[in-house]
């Protein structure tokens, strides 16, 4: 486990995943959507959506490694910052370190400070359509085209994380290539979401 | 009278020795005398007064053989010697001292004693076996039952009595002034001018003396120390990290061990390869040990990376391999031939449910784990035909014998070293651990082997807390509880633990029913029946034994008939209630919260409850407020009657860990077993409260009563009743079963 975990952070570190994006002409709309149904399974999986929280400031524990869905324990709150509470960083127990923790009852650790995605980027359990808006908006989604998503999905080492985040935690569907693959195939369909 | 009252009458009579080298003091049971363990290797000029107090040059130290396992046992031990000893608390150590049966725990008797009810025809008819057995198991040097107070509350202050008087007359000898004249104070006899003789001074004296005998004790207007808060003597090093558990001792060129265990207790080894372990860094030896394996490293970290390379075959789990399984034998427990015990049948029951207005339910308590802060570990160095054990133990003398039949040596070659212990709630009753680590240091002789559970190994292997099940009828007229029928049917812990020490207790389980049948409470038709469901997975005494489920089914019924009468759960308590000293429990903490029923708000509801276990009516209320982000348990009020309260502060501390236990596991706790292993194996899926979660808790202690009681385990079992009566006030849901987090959110 830890050796498969160094290998995805060494590949992340030493050489982003190059990101080419299709011509927009070759996909249609059908492919477009379908696209988007797996980059939706993607945000709305536990290990994506958990940190996507919106205005709450906690984390949530939800996932098949979980049980009950819940609020994260020990009444963690992200605060305004979403780094934590200004005392209590996220990474004062997902600390930075190349071990993955892969206990269940551990906290996992990736070489990037741990904090909550921005209120505005809501996953945790919003439908479909919403988060799909949502990606193409540039007010929301940090003034990024699809392709600069693509490619931030490409340099965050956390994101990376989520597709093999040890222990008996589930990963994210897909794999990151086939994501980012998926993100370059909505794009060049035109973006469509399911309520257009 | 029974048998254990003139027991624990003559306990108290007080003898002496003569001894190379001085006069010691022993402690005399069943007429027969008892050596003082403190002689053996006593230096010349030191005098081992009573088998808790020794006095050296170099200081006095209290002998506090109860063990801590963080409730304050030495502390509220070493102040009632020092009480009557006249000793400041700064002035003394503290030693567990040796196992030994001067320190036999002749409260524990007096709990048996109290089985002797009269009632139903089986329980008459085999009490006596009963007793005699539990008097030949809990008569040991034990832990447990909150009985540390009421054991040491005379004795001890005994003891302090008694060596206070010979170091006057030591002091009087030495100085020619008239005993009459003398008084001691802070750890020195003052003599007519003014002189102080230090207690250290008069040691080798006072050995040469015979000792005082039947001193009068002090009369509790004269007591310093008892009934006041005091610095608890473990503190400073509690709170500067500097205190010594169990799992922290070390011993000089130790090694390190660790076990690999089945994935249930009992499961046995089949085959395994450890080929792979032995390769692994820091790995020296892989034995065999009762259950598993023995895995012996440079550290503990070794130890646990290697056992994880072990690859091991295991026979299937000795117990039903699936809950379901588990709680369908207790259900079909619920039968004439399963029946344990009748203690209560007043009234006439089965006319009782002839009209209108009867209501029934069911409940379920689970399997608990001890789940304590500190792992089991033990050091075990076998040498020479002598043995020595350093480890935290509830139960010395079991430890004593059962390593001396393992290393095939007498007792006597057995020194145990008794360790702080880091929490228990029970789960240090067992000494399987030392047993473990006693056959492998066999194989490593001369070699101490210290042994560490991790902790998935300690929750795994846990002897757990007894599930159980409960059927309850109830009737009411006119706004009255009129009848109570409660049925419980749980497998016997004192069987299941008691089997391990290889003692076979007779009669009924009297756990089965406890916390239930003898609850101050005269509904007319009353009756509580126990019937004894067969031995599942193994279990043991988990904080308050059979009251955490009687007292739990008994309020969680009490309850549905009190709302289906349309009454009030705390008035109709009160109206129900017969012994004075409840009542006393139930109106103070009325007093205490407010109480103004169980809606005092929209979304804050409360609940109560009492239960009278270990001789200690407890009543307690809790509220819980409806959050947008779930119940909050906002606060709870507790009264407990106890005679007389040692230390505020330490009975404070120690009630509220008791509310925060009992309430933690009732919202969060329990252990399923699944393909024949226990599910949770760590606090991340057995989670206790947290401290965001914990209400705001109020504690009076009562001194009403003549008897002095402890207060460890009472406090737990009516938390768990007053939450769920709690959330049924503010939510309508009706808990009847945990964990409570199956029905409702937490915030």
């Amino acid at each position: 486990m830890f050796k498969v975990l160094r290998l995805v952070l060494l590949f992340a570190i030493l050489a982003p995943l190059p990101v080419s994006m299709a011509a927009q002409d070759t996909v249609n709309r059908a492919d477009g959507l379908a696209a988007w149904e797996r980059v939706y399974e993607v945000t709305s999986h536990p290990r994506c959506a958990n940190c996507h929280v919106g205005p709450s400031d906690r984390p949530m524990w939800s996932g098949s490694s979980y049980g009950k869905v819940r609020p994260h324990g020990m009444n963690i709150q992200a605060g305004d910052s979403r780094i934590g509470a200004e005392t209590i960083p996220c990474q004062t127990c997902h600390t930075v370190s190349d071990r993955g923790n892969p206990a269940p009852h551990a906290a996992p650790r990736v070489d990037t400070a741990w904090m909550l995605a921005p209120p505005e980027a809501h996953w945790f359990g919003q439908p479909s359509e919403v988060i799909c808006n949502q990606l193409r908006d540039p007010e929301r989604n940090g003034g990024r085209t699809p392709e600069e998503l693509a490619e931030h999905l490409g340099h965050d080492i956390i994101l990376h994380w989520a597709w093999s985040p040890g222990g008996t935690r589930e990963a994210a569907p897909y794999s990151l290539a086939e994501h980012i693959s998926d993100l370059e195939v909505w794009d060049a369909a035109g973006t469509p979401c399911p309520d257009d | 009278m029974s048998k254990a009252g003139k027991i624990a009458r003559r306990t108290f009579l007080v003898g002496s020795a003569a001894v190379a080298g001085g006069v010691a003091f022993g402690i005399y049971q069943y007429r027969r005398a008892v050596d003082n363990p403190l002689l053996d290797g006593l230096p010349e000029d030191s005098a081992a007064l009573t088998p808790y107090v020794r006095i050296d040059a170099d200081g006095i130290t209290l002998i506090t053989p109860r063990a801590d396992k963080g409730q304050g046992a030495y502390h509220v031990q070493a102040a009632l010697i020092a009480e009557e000893l006249d000793v400041a608390l700064d002035q003394i150590t503290v030693d567990p001292g040796p196992p030994s049966p001067a320190y036999w725990n002749t409260a524990l008797s007096e709990e048996a004693a109290a089985f002797a009810m009269p009632g139903d025809g089986l329980l008459n008819s085999t009490v006596h076996g009963t007793i005699d057995a539990v008097m030949k198991f809990m008569g040991m040097q034990i832990t447990g039952g909150s009985t540390t107070v009421p054991d040491g509350f005379v004795k001890l202050r005994a003891a302090g009595a008694s060596a206070r008087e010979t170091l006057k007359r030591a002091a009087a000898m030495q100085s020619g002034a008239d005993l009459t004249r003398l008084r001691t104070k802070d750890g020195a006899v003052i003599l007519p001018d003014g002189r102080a003789l230090p207690y250290t001074s008069l040691a080798a004296t006072a050995a040469t003396l015979e000792v005082a005998q039947d001193v009068p004790l002090r009369p509790a207007s004269e007591w310093r120390l008892i009934g006041k808060p005091m610095h608890r003597l473990d503190m400073m090093a509690k709170c500067t990290g500097t205190l010594s558990y169990g799992i922290d001792l070390t011993v000089l060129d130790m090694l390190h061990a660790t076990v690999l265990l089945g994935p249930a207790p009992g499961s046995q080894l089949r085959s395994y390869d450890a080929d792979t372990a032995l390769a692994a860094p820091g790995i020296l030896a892989v034995v065999p040990v009762t259950g598993g394996l023995g895995i012996v490293a440079k550290t503990t970290w070794h130890a646990f990376r290697a056992a994880d390379l072990i690859k091991a075959e295991w026979a299937p789990a000795p117990f039903p391999s699936e809950m379901e399984a588990h709680w369908q034998a207790l259900a079909n427990s619920f039968t004439n031939d399963h029946r344990d015990s009748r203690p209560r049948d007043d009234g006439d029951v089965a006319d009782a449910f002839q009209g209108t207005g009867t209501i029934s339910a069911e409940y379920h308590a689970p399997y608990l784990a001890h789940a304590p802060l500190e792992p089991l570990s033990a050091i075990v160095l076998v040498n020479n035909g002598q043995v020595e054990v350093w480890t935290g133990t509830q139960i010395p003398r079991f430890v004593q014998s059962n390593v001396a039949k393992i290393a095939k040596v007498k007792s006597a070659a057995v020194t145990v070293h008794a360790a702080y212990i880091g929490g228990s709630f029970g789960h240090r009753l067992e000494d399987t651990v030392v047993r473990q680590a006693t056959e492998i240091a066999m194989q490593m002789p001369g070699t101490p082997i210290k042994l560490t559970y991790s902790r998935e190994t300690d929750m795994r292997h846990d002897y757990m807390r007894q599930p159980a099940m409960a059927r309850m009828r109830g009737a009411h007229e006119n706004g009255q509880v009129t009848a109570f029928d409660l049925s419980i049917a749980m497998p016997s812990v004192i069987a299941s633990q008691m089997g391990r020490q290889s003692v076979a207790p007779p009669g009924p389980d009297s756990q089965i029913v406890a916390g239930a049948w003898d609850q101050p409470f005269a509904i007319p038709h009353h009756r509580v029946t126990g019937h004894r469901a067969p031995e599942l997975a193994p279990i043991s005494s988990w904080r308050s034994v059979g009251a955490s489920t009687g007292g739990f089914f008994y309020n969680l019924g009490l309850d549905e008939i009190i709302h289906a009468a349309g009454a009030d759960p705390l008035h109709e308590r009160l109206r129900l209630c017969s012994d004075p000293l409840a009542r006393a429990a139930l109106e103070s903490v009325a007093k205490m919260s407010n109480w103004s029923g169980p809606h005092p708000g929209t979304g804050i509801g409360r609940g109560v409850a009492l239960t009278h276990s270990f001789g200690v009516p407890c009543a307690e209320i809790v509220e819980v407020r409806q959050t947008d982000r779930g119940l909050r348990i906002t606060e709870a009020w507790v009264a407990a009657e106890v005679g007389t309260v040692i230390d505020p502060v330490n009975f404070e501390n120690l009630v509220a860990g008791g509310v925060i236990w009992g309430l933690g596991h009732a919202m969060n706790c329990q252990i399923t077993y699944q393909g024949g292993t226990a599910t949770q194996t760590n606090y991340h899926d057995f989670e206790g409260m947290r401290l965001h979660q914990c209400p705001r808790i109020t504690v009076r202690g009562l001194e009403n009563g003549e008897q002095v009681r402890g207060i460890g385990e009472p406090p737990v079992p009516p938390a768990a009743p007053a939450l769920a009566g709690a959330i049924f006030a503010a939510t309508g849901v009706r808990i009847r079963e945990m964990p409570f987090n199956k029905f409702v959110d937490f915030a």
